[in-house]
């Protein structure tokens, strides 16, 4: 079985390349695994423009996207890393550059806005390519805004598909695969389009809580609270906005399964959050107010309550 | 007299973004002039301002998704400082093994993806067709070691996407990463690291977990030396080091900190500072100056002549905690003050300023960067090993199956301190530095298991919200020396300045007049690539440029407001 060749266009904005670095942490599947096509369903894809990694420079690099411009690269997917300034703040001047032809300067807005009318699919990797993340940080400097504001909720690709956001900053790289290679699939008919909840993040990756998949969820529900760093339970009372960000890191690790930041009792910042990093994610080592404190002093009260019960009855505790 | 410019933007294989324009003598094939600019910005500065200020160590990280291991130690020193929290000893250890296996990561990224790719055979085929043909017979000296008989062979299996060893470089800075995520809990941008210490105290269980793991790595740094040395020797042999040279004007801030010694006390920081092991020193016209970290950072000054910003009136920090005067152009006075102008190549033609070294009066251009590590350490005998001419450390044996017996074996290996500055030892210090960073973490990984057995496992102390408070936080990353220094007022960051090493290095001309080291680096390389000028594609250029390995977001964090850079036109 033989599918038509994808062609993916990598280009960085306001990033710090962040994201690229979290790709090569992907394992399953690895980045390697998809560019050299070892399974025939998600083979045949051509990275044909990434600034990290590409082999031609300068003009020759340019020239790359002068031919997708064209048509040549069709179907290709636009990826995104890093904000999008808004260039009408800098008058006859620019915030990101991103090539230059005679002298003439080629701004990321330019290739965002031409690439993205004969796009297949766009996908924003990371916080800052999908809500506009740190540059987008209060004062928010250069009017940085993430893509699914820069072309809006209802544009749809040459395919018919919505902005697609991978949040995180960074999004953990099979996050990223995992996105793509379910696109791909989708694309090529051999699987559904991945189901978007309201901030377009694909449900499979963000349908719930960081504290759902808090290996120290439970500690929460007992009452057990660190009360500094290094202990081993719910950091919530040391800033923890795990309660409020949609994540999986703290159930499926991070790198082929290891780390996760909850797991590592470090509070969640709320990275894969449109908002971040402002309030009410930061302060980050301020406890989320409200419900949360309300709920974590009925807990442990009831936490007590219950565990003094069980010692009455000669059981073991509450926990 | 003919001549050529060449502008290149994109650079790719660096992070971020950055321009060159170089000028060249075609007759004699040799770059006159060179000229480096940033052209990205965010505004980092004002996006830290008046927050919380443990907050720092989170988003300066941002500055960097490739080296932000060393963004979050020098935030934190900055801020153990400043919010007076000494962290306990675990934590130390275990912030520097953090850091270390960031540059396992890092320097072999560097090597294989960025500046690799320039070595590999389908550039040198094309543009330096001889030395190709020639490479096919060049026998690899320690070809029975790592397995490829001829130069040409590492080669073609450098080549991007199909080439071995650029593919397996990608499943070891993994494996690497993994270690990294252990301690970080997330990465890039970790996690775990708080001032005062680290959230996460391993068990013993988990502490096996690490050193197992990071041993996996070994025979492969042990294998990358080999056939770097294969590699470096075959373009020593065809004259390469005239390219990218300049003078030995070098500076590391060290990095490791001692577990027992550091105690973030800037009153004590020149005593900690020379039990690091990465030894802090500036390297002068080949000779080392000082160790002192207080005398390092004092002497840092910020110019702005030839960047878009204007002077500053000179700040209200008159002295540091010992009472030595800090200067007007110091990061601690610094304020930025944007003033975006029509690039002018005569003028002002980058965000990049221009951070320079004062030392009894006078003005260095000094560089950052791994062979400035090497250099200091080296030359300082302050670390076990050093020799004042060359620096001897060893790596573990290790019982890798299907790996060659010699790199399962203990390896000793000793660098030497090079008669010069250029690609060759730039590209030859990164990977023996990141042998010897591999060398540091095993001892560090041993001391984890002695800490525990002594129950020694807290890894955090509580930290203030002073009134006033100054901290500095100076490490290593990976392209080399980074500081972070801070103002907390009013128990809120008031004022917070990073300079980067990229920013060292891609810095402009200075108010002097003094190119940044990018420029004085390209200025006399030899453009040695085949055909005539009409074909130049600037590989000797961008070979320079990428010796030093540039992070571009990195360089340009300090802008601020909303103004703007008139639009760039080639002159």
């Amino acid at each position: 079985m033989s599918f038509q060749r994808i062609n993916v266009v990598w280009l960085e904005g306001q990033g710090c390349t962040g994201c690229t670095i979290s790709l090569t942490n992907s394992s399953m599947p690895a980045i390697a695994d998809i560019l050299l096509g070892v399974i025939g369903p998600v083979s045949d894809i051509n990275l044909v423009f990434h600034p990290a990694v590409m082999l031609p420079w300068g003009d020759g690099a340019v020239d790359v996207l002068k031919r997708v411009e064209k048509g040549e690269y069709d179907p290709f997917v636009l990826v995104l890393e890093g904000a999008i300034p808004d260039e009408s703040k800098a008058g006859s001047g620019f915030w990101c550059m991103v090539g230059e032809e005679d002298g003439e300067v080629y701004t990321l807005n330019y290739w965002v806005d031409s690439l993205a009318e004969r796009a297949a699919a766009a996908v924003a990797v990371g916080s800052c390519a999908s809500y506009g993340g740190i540059p987008h940080g209060r004062p928010n400097p250069t009017g940085a805004h993430g893509l699914l504001d820069h072309l809006g909720k209802e544009w749809r690709s040459s395919l018919g598909l919505p902005v697609i956001c991978i949040p995180g900053c960074p999004p953990a790289g099979d996050w990223i695969t995992q996105s793509l290679g379910s696109l791909v699939l989708a694309v090529r008919g051999l699987a559904p389009v991945p189901e978007l909840d309201e901030h377009h993040r694909p449900k499979f990756l963000f349908g719930r809580l960081a504290h759902d998949n808090c290996p120290r969820a439970g500690y929460y529900s007992d009452g057990n609270f660190s009360e500094e760093f290094g202990e081993d339970y719910c950091v919530v009372t040391l800033g923890c906005k795990g309660l409020l960000s949609h994540c999986p890191a703290p159930g499926s690790g991070w790198i082929n399964h290891v780390g996760g930041c909850t797991t590592m009792g470090a509070p969640c910042l709320g990275c894969t959050e449109p908002g971040f990093p402002d309030e009410p994610f930061s302060p980050f080592l301020k406890p989320p107010e409200g419900v949360v404190m309300t709920k974590t002093v009925i807990r442990r009260v009831l936490g007590g309550l219950y565990a003094a019960y069980s010692l009455q009855k000669g059981g073991g505790g509450g926990g | 007299m003919g001549e050529k410019i060449i502008f290149i933007e994109p650079i790719t294989r660096i992070e971020g973004h950055l321009g060159v324009r170089v000028t060249i003598d075609t007759e004699k094939r040799v770059v006159k002039d060179a000229h480096s600019t940033g052209v990205m910005f965010r505004g980092f500065e004002k996006i830290m301002e008046g927050r919380d200020p443990p907050d720092a160590i989170w988003i300066s990280q941002r500055i960097c998704g490739v080296c932000p291991t060393p963004h979050a130690v020098a935030s934190a020193e900055a801020l153990d400082m400043a919010l007076r929290a000494p962290p306990p000893p675990l934590a130390v250890l275990l912030r520097n093994l953090a850091d270390s296996f960031e540059i396992l990561y890092d320097h072999t990224l560097h090597w294989f993806q960025l500046a690799g790719p320039d070595y590999s055979a389908p550039i040198v085929g094309k543009r330096y067709s001889s030395w190709y043909e020639e490479a096919k017979t060049w026998k690899a000296e320690h070809g029975d070691i790592h397995g490829f008989s001829t130069i040409a062979d590492i080669m073609r299996e450098m080549a991007p996407l199909s080439g071995k060893l650029w593919l397996e470089s990608i499943a070891h800075q993994r494996t690497a990463k993994e270690c990294l995520t252990m301690i970080s809990g997330k990465y890039p941008h970790l996690a775990t690291v708080v001032p005062g210490g680290i959230t996460y105290s391993p068990t013993i269980g988990r502490a096996q977990e690490l050193i197992f793991r990071y041993l996996r790595l070994i025979p492969w740094i042990k294998r990358m030396v080999y056939m770097a040395e294969d590699l470096l020797g075959f373009l020593t042999a065809h004259g390469y080091e005239k390219v990218g040279a300049r003078p030995a004007n070098l500076i590391s801030y060290g990095a490791a900190d001692h577990p027992e010694h550091y105690d973030a006390k800037y009153e004590n920081m020149d005593e900690w500072g020379l039990k690091r092991e990465v030894t802090p020193g500036v390297v002068i016209g080949g000779k080392l100056v000082t160790n002192k970290l207080t005398e390092i950072h004092l002497g840092i000054r910020e110019f702005v002549a030839h960047s878009f910003y204007e002077e500053w009136d000179g700040g209200d920090i008159g002295e540091d905690p010992l009472g030595n005067k800090v200067a007007p152009n110091h990061p601690w006075n610094k304020e930025t003050k944007p003033r975006p102008v029509k690039l002018d190549w005569s003028s002002r033609y980058s965000w990049v300023t221009s951070p320079r070294w004062v030392y009894r009066g006078k003005v260095h251009v000094v560089e950052a960067g791994p062979l400035a590590r090497m250099w200091v350490t080296a030359a300082s005998r302050l670390v076990e090993g050093s020799t004042g001419k060359s620096l001897r450390f060893s790596l573990p044996k290790t019982s890798i199956p299907d790996v060659a017996e010699d790199l399962n074996k203990e390896v000793e290996f000793e660098w030497h301190i090079p008669k010069a500055v250029n690609v060759v030892e730039r590209l030859r210090a990164r990977i023996y530095y990141l042998a010897y960073i591999a060398h540091v973490a095993f001892n560090e990984l041993l001391k984890v298991l002695d800490y525990i057995k002594k129950g020694k496992t807290k890894v955090f102390n509580r930290f203030e919200r002073p009134k006033f408070s100054l901290g500095v936080g100076l490490t290593e990353a990976g392209r080399g020396a980074l500081g972070h220094w801070v103002v907390v007022r009013d128990g809120r960051i008031s004022r917070y300045q990073v300079i980067t090493p990229s920013n060292i290095n891609a810095s402009p001309r200075d108010n002097e007049g003094r190119m940044g080291p990018y420029e004085e680096s390209l200025v006399g390389t030899p453009i040695l690539e085949d055909g005539g000028p009409e074909s130049w594609e600037g590989v000797d250029i961008v070979r320079t440029i990428r010796s030093m390995d540039p992070c571009l977001a990195c360089g340009v964090t300090m802008y601020i407001g909303d103004r703007r850079l008139d639009r760039l036109l080639r002159v």
